[in-house]
Formats: C-alpha cells, structure tokens, sequence
C-alpha cells in the first residue's frame, strides 16, 4: 500500500460515515430504481491490496463510479482462502450496495471443499464477466527443452522423470498442469509452490522442468528473458504471446483453460439495479486506460450478460468437478 | 569488488538519505531509544505492533524504520541501565554491572559516553561487515535448493536451541511448540486444512502479526502489570560526558573485541544481541590483568558488551537478507514485513530490489550518527520519560495493537487470536520459556516441512539427496558438530555460567 491507497482509505472512511447518515436520515429512498445506486456500493475483494486483482477491481470500480455518480469502494477481506471474502458479501443485504469479485476459483471451490458456506450457483447473483486471462506454459532459460514438443517427447519415454510445477494445490494453475498430465497422457510428478516467485526460481535453477502460472505472475522474468514460454493454455492463441502456440497447437487434445475474474452479489439483487451495474461494466471495460492496464495483466476484457457469466460458472463448476476427479485431488 | 563496495554504499547512501527514508530512519531510532529505556517494553514488541503501522510505507522506508527501532533498543537499554541499574533492554542487563558502579562513583556521563562511542564504532564496523559479506554469501545463496535449505533450517534450529538463553530443554519444547503452530492452515501439497477446526479463519494459518504482538507485546503488558516497578529516578549528578584519556585508551580494545564477538554472534542462528553482550563481557573478565575491578565500575565492562549488543544486532541482518532465514524474533519479525510489502525474502532481493537492500544496510549507519546525537546531548530527557505514568502507556499500547492486528485482514477473529495468544505469551513467560524460539519455529517450521517434502519430491523418495548434495552435507555436519558440543557436560556448565553472571 502506498500514500496514495492510504489516503483513499481516509476518504472511504469519510464516504461510509456519509453514506451511514444519508441511510440514517433517507432509508424510504433506497429501493427506487431511479436511485440507484443512492449510496456507495463496496467490492468486497477476497484478495490482499495491491495484486492483479486488486488493482484492475480498483481502475474498473473507479470507471463504474463515475458513470453512475457513486463511489465504487473496493473492500479487501483477504484470508481463509478466499472464501472470508465472499461470505462477507454474501451476508450482506441484496440490495446492490454490497457486490463482490468472483472468478474460476469459486468454481473450482464448489468441488474442492466439502463444506463450503456457500453455492457458487444458487446464492451469487451474477453481474458480468471482468475479463479471461490464459495461464503460461513456461520452462528456464537454461533449459534443455525448446519447445512443448520436448517436453511432451522426454515425459513419454521416461515416465515419472519429469518435474512439473505451480502454485498451490487446487489453483486454477496447478490443476491446470494436473488436466494437462491427464490429456497428454504423461506420468510426471506436480510439484506445489507457496507463490509464482518461487515457483519462477525453482524454473530458472532447474528443481522444476517445466511450471504452470498467470502471465502477470512470470511478466517480470519473461521480459528478463529468465523463463521461456513454451505454450498457452486458451483454445486461440495470447494477444499478449501470439507466436506461442497453444497446448492444444502442441497436440494435445481437447485442452482450454483460461481463468477469469467477474463482479457478482448475493442472490437477489433486483434486476434494475444489475442491469444498471452491467452497463457500467460494459462501458469500463471499454475505457483505454483500463484496457491498457489490463493488458499489462495479461488480461483481456470480457462484459458479458449476467446470463452468460452465469453459463460459464456453471460450465466451469463441471468442468474443474471432472479435473478434480480424474487427478485425484483430495477434497478439502 | 573494492569498487563494487563503494558503489554499492553510494546506491544505499542515495536511498537511504532521501528525505522520507531520513524522517522514518530518525522515528524508528528515536522510538528504539524511547523503548529502549522504558524497561518493559522491548524492541520485539514494539516492532511487532508497529509492524501494521508500516503496511502504508514502502517496503525500504518501512525495513529502514523497523531496524532503526531494533539497534536503537540497544542505545536506549544502555541509559537506564547506567544511570538507574534498570536495564531497559535484556541485552543491556551487563551493561547495569559496571555501568552503574561507575555512575554511582561520579562517572556517569562517562559510562554513558563510552556506551554510545561504543555502540557507534561497532554499528560503523558492522554496517562494513555486512556491506562486504552479503554479497558473496548471497551469490552462495543462488545455489540453494530445497535440499540446501532445509539443511540450512535445521542448522539454525539446532543452533538457536544451543545458543538459547536458559534451560535447553525449554528451549526445544518451545521451538516445538512454534513449529506445531507453524502447521495450522491449509497443506500446501495436498491443499488438506491441518488443525483448522471447521474455522475457515484458520485456514491461511495463525495471523503472524497477532502471534507476535500477543507473544510479545500483550503479554509483556500483563506481566508488568503485575507489580508497579519502582522507578524512582536517582537525580544521580551525571558528571562530565567526556572520559578521561586513561578511560578512553582503555576502552579502545574492549569496543573493538566486543564488536568482532558481537559481528559473529550476530550472524549465529539464535544469535544476535542479546548473546553478543554476554559473550563480551565474559571474554573482557577473562582477559583482564585485574577482573576483580568487574562489578565495580570496570569501564571494560561497559564498553566491550554496549559495542557487541549494537554489532549483533546489525550482523544478525545477514542470513535474514541474503538467505530469506531469521536467525532471531526481531529478523523473523522483518521477514514478515517483507512478505506483506510483497518482498519474497532470499537471494533476489539483492539483485531485484537493489535500492532496498544496499538502503536498509546504508541507513544502519546513518541512524547510528543520530543516535549518537540524540543519545549524548539528550540523556538527561530520556531519563525523565521514566516518568510517564503506566496507566498512560498500557491502554494506549492494548488499544494500538488492535487496531494494528485488525488492520491487516479486517478480521476481528484475528483480535481474539491476539488476545488469547497474549495470555499464552504470560503463561509461557511465567514458566520461565521464552517467547522467542516458538516465534523463530512458527517462522522456520513451515519453510522446513515446504523444502524437506519439496526436495523428497524431488528426489521421488531418496533421503540421501541430503547427504549427496555438498552444500546440504556441509550443512548437517555443522549440525551434528553444533549438537555434539553443546551436550558436552564442559560446555553446558560454561553455557550456563555465561548467561548467568549478572543474575
């Protein structure tokens, strides 16, 4: 955090005493459509200030608030493994004024935790997609593999011999490489790392043949030239890496991951208010600055319809349930 | 690399005198020596409250002021010990032998300027130390692996335990202790939730900063509570600040062997100030044609262990810096301010963040040219701040904690962790364990169990990779040498001897 977050959380904290006396003083007013939003509405973000998803939830909550003449303040609640977050959003009010950030983790949540507080079906009400962002195949500079055509070729004729790593287990990353050993038909071993800098060391010194991680996770070695990308794990190729071809380029099919990140609230927000906050997205995630800034990411905008962010939740909760299946992930 | 050095300073030098690093720099000094001479609350506690404070700073500013209040503790613990026989620092508890002999013979402003020369010239020495020896053991550094490391850790557990103050045995039970509560959270490997309790707040592991500002800060709290110190203040005339000639010429070896014993120690696993000062003040008995003058106002024995406290807890940056490895509560504290700036403690940090590193070790001198301003013109001040009533300061320090421990995670389970962990730091206190080996093992615990299954992954099941691999053998036989020794009937009765001669 710097001066500048410090003094906007100053400023928060001013608007939330505001905004507590305008409830105090006009609650009869909220509930109107036309109103809406009346007060400021909070992101409650299940992540730590000052990640990827923190800073793009920031720049597209500042676009939203503009165009609907509200602040858009970004809560974080970070810890218990997201899931303290999406509680906290979930058990407040359904009136439009407590949303949340979701993504492919709550997804893979719903069959990872045997006990989750939570459906990510049943109780979100969906708002839009943020954007898609693909994951990196990668290996070390100093690597004797060139391509995921190497990789592919060593891992079949010495089975059990290849190191392949990524962040923590049930990641949308390492389950990820689990899909990936899974459709390449390959015996290797998936190592776990505590974050993407020291999976990236392990890569670079060799521990690790070949990792699994977020573009914006290995942009600083990339640009290094201390990794290599060797594949992309969406069914077209990156905007960001368009030489690299795709894993499913590679051969091994049917293979598609991307990850995604999307803005949600607990069931039950009227449907003028979603509306109202769609079109917001929409026109956010169309401004350059934002574009620009997510690039960086490596993430590309995605608004979509509450409807559509609703099919891919349920598409992917499928998807990562069968994952998890076929690689034997222990349930949480 | 002569060149490199300078050039490297000269970077530490551009970071570390910007005018916000000096601001922080001169707080973090000014609150070690504030609570340096409040006996009651240490320089671990107050690093440990401060630490969310610092979440608003950028990651250099904020290390520069955390180490300011570690080895401005060390000035600050060395006034009241002198002048009132209250060590206010642990590591200041041999300064009070001879220090405050030589105040009560008239000399005080002398003992008082031989502390702070003292500590100056060690602090100047030890920046160098640093500066010269980080760079190589960080090149060192970049061959470790997960087998490399995990040798490394046991060594500094075996090492921490031998070099603990106290009952060994209390040691070890306490570093076991950190280690379990180190397991709390979620498996990285299998992602299963160990000793969560269906609590979803636990699954992230125990709240460092709640841990350590209970351990250390609540708990340090209750205890003085229990009795109201007598804190008259002796209006004690503090003399003449200059020593004599002869005081001086006798200090000169002194600072200087107790800088080199500091320097080493420092840099031990468990080591740091604390251990450095005894260690002095034993060798300077020893070596003294005349230890009968010890404990009778022997300026050696103020000069020799006031230099070693300051050279040990700067060296004990080292291994902290190029290694990403505590060896002491204060270092693992540091190494929990990194990781919530997003600094992955290790190798890396010399080479990606550059201005931090040579920053941090650049303002170590810096902050020791305040303190010796601050320190020798200002005595008569900080003795007066003895004054300040404890129903003042308590509520204030309590109220402060929770808000720095919520802050972190707006989590108020963390508060109630803070508090429950404060009366387990009381009770441990009360049974004479130190809170610092369970908070180097809650550190070092995880970072142990992550390299050991990584390289047994590695290796697909061959335990040998730790006896093949060189460096990791190294590591073990130093180890095995460090267990060895300490058991020796000989060295275990020396080791006591050592820690109790002042008690």
């Amino acid at each position: 955090m710097n001066w500048n977050s410090l003094k906007r959380r100053i400023s928060e904290c001013t608007l939330a005493i505001a905004a507590a006396a305008i409830l105090v003083s006009g609650s009869a007013d909220i509930g109107i459509a036309a109103d809406y939003p009346a007060k400021p509405v909070t992101i409650v973000l299940s992540y730590a200030p000052g990640g990827v998803a923190d800073i793009s939830t920031r720049l597209i909550a500042e676009q939203m608030g503009k165009k609907l003449g509200q602040q858009f303040i970004v809560e974080n609640k970070p810890g218990g493994g997201g899931i303290l977050g999406i509680q906290t959003a979930l058990n407040a009010a359904n009136d439009g004024y407590t949303l949340m950030l979701i993504g492919n983790g709550q997804a893979i949540a719903k069959s990872l935790f045997t006990q989750l507080p939570y459906d990510p079906e049943a109780n979100f009400e969906p708002v839009s997609m943020f954007a898609e962002f693909g994951l990196v195949m990668f290996t070390g500079a100093n690597s004797k593999f060139k391509s995921a055509q190497d990789i592919l070729d060593y891992a079949k004729a010495n089975p059990g011999k290849l190191n392949i790593g990524s962040i923590n287990t049930g990641s949308t990353q390492n389950l990820s490489a689990e899909l990936f050993m899974n459709v390449a038909g390959i015996d290797a071993s998936l190592i776990p790392f505590k974050g993407s800098p020291d999976l990236v060391t392990a890569t670079i010194r060799g521990d690790v043949d070949v990792g699994f991680e977020i573009y914006a996770g290995l942009k600083s070695a990339l640009d290094a030239k201390q990794v290599i990308p060797l594949a992309t794990t969406g069914s077209n190729r990156a905007s960001n890496l368009p030489d690299i071809p795709t894993i499913e380029e590679a051969g091994v099919k049917p293979y598609s991951v991307t990850s995604w990140n999307a803005l949600a609230g607990p069931k039950g927000i009227p449907a003028e208010h979603i509306a109202a906050l769609n079109e917001a997205v929409a026109e956010a995630l169309a401004n350059p600055e934002v574009i620009a800034r997510m690039a960086d990411f490596g993430m590309e905008p995605r608004p979509t319809t509450p409807e559509a962010l609703a099919e891919r939740m349920s598409a992917d909760v499928l998807k990562w349930a069968s994952v998890i299946e076929d690689a034997g992930v222990a349930k949480q | 690399m002569g060149f490199d050095l300078l050039s490297d300073l000269a970077l530490g030098l551009q970071t570390a005198l910007l005018p916000y690093n000096l601001f922080y720099c001169f707080i973090g000094v000014l609150l070690g020596t504030l609570v340096g001479v409040l006996p009651g609350v240490g320089p671990t506690a107050t690093i440990a409250m401060l630490l969310p404070l610092t979440f608003s700073l950028s990651p250099e500013t904020s290390l520069i002021m955390l180490a300011g209040i570690y080895y401005g503790a060390q000035y600050g613990g060395s006034t009241t010990a002198i002048l009132i026989n209250l060590p206010g620092e642990a590591s200041s508890a041999v300064t009070a032998v001879d220090g405050y002999q030589m105040a009560r013979n008239g000399r005080a402003g002398a003992a008082l300027a031989t502390a702070a020369i003292g500590s100056f010239v060690a602090g100047t020495i030890a920046t160098l130390v640093i500066a010269m020896l980080a760079p190589p053991l960080t090149m060192v550094a970049l061959q470790f692996g997960p087998t490399e490391y995990f040798s490394l850790i046991v060594l500094g557990l075996v090492a921490s335990i031998a070099l603990a103050h106290g009952s060994i045995l209390k040691a070890l039970a306490m570093i076991v202790l950190g280690l379990l509560l180190g397991m709390v959270g979620t498996d990285l490997y299998t992602g299963m939730q160990r000793y969560t309790f269906g609590h979803f707040e636990l699954s992230d592991g125990i709240n460092f900063v709640a841990l350590a500002v209970g351990l250390f800060g609540v708990s340090e709290i209750l205890r003085n509570l229990e009795h109201e110190r007598g804190r008259e203040v002796l209006t004690l005339k503090i003399g003449s600040v200059m020593p004599t000639r002869a005081e001086l010429k006798a200090s000169v070896a002194p600072i200087l062997r107790g800088t080199a014993i500091g320097s080493i120690l420092g840099v031990l696993p468990g080591g740091g100030a604390l251990l450095a000062s005894f260690a002095s003040y034993a060798a300077e008995k020893k070596i003294s044609p005349t230890p009968e003058r010890f404990g009778h106002g022997a300026i050696e024995g103020v000069a020799g262990p006031e230099a070693a406290n300051n050279a040990g807890a700067q060296t004990s940056f080292i291994p902290m810096l190029t290694l990403g490895i505590p060896s002491n509560a204060v270092m693992a504290m540091m190494v929990g301010a990194m990781i919530i700036q997003g600094i992955i403690p290790g190798p890396n940090v010399m080479t990606e963040r550059p201005d931090l590193f040579w920053g941090l070790i650049a303002s170590m001198w810096v902050g020791n040219v305040m303190l010796l301003l601050l320190n020798l013109p200002l005595v008569g001040l900080w003795v007066r701040l003895l004054t300040i009533p404890y129903q003042v300061l308590f509520p204030a320090i309590m109220v402060f904690s929770a808000i720095g421990v919520y802050s972190i995670n707006s989590n108020t389970f963390d508060v109630f962790a803070l508090l429950a962990l404060g009366f387990v730091g009381y009770i441990l206190t009360k049974l004479d364990c130190e809170p610092a080996p369970l908070l180097l093992g809650f550190v070092l615990g995880p970072l142990l169990e992550e390299h050991l299954r990584r390289a047994m992954m590695l290796s697909r099941g061959d335990p040998m990779v730790f006896i093949t691999h060189p460096i990791s053998a190294g590591l073990l036989i130093t180890a095995c040498i460090f267990l060895f020794v300490v058991t020796r009937p000989s060295i275990a009765s020396k080791r006591s001897e050592v820690f109790e001669e002042t008690d």
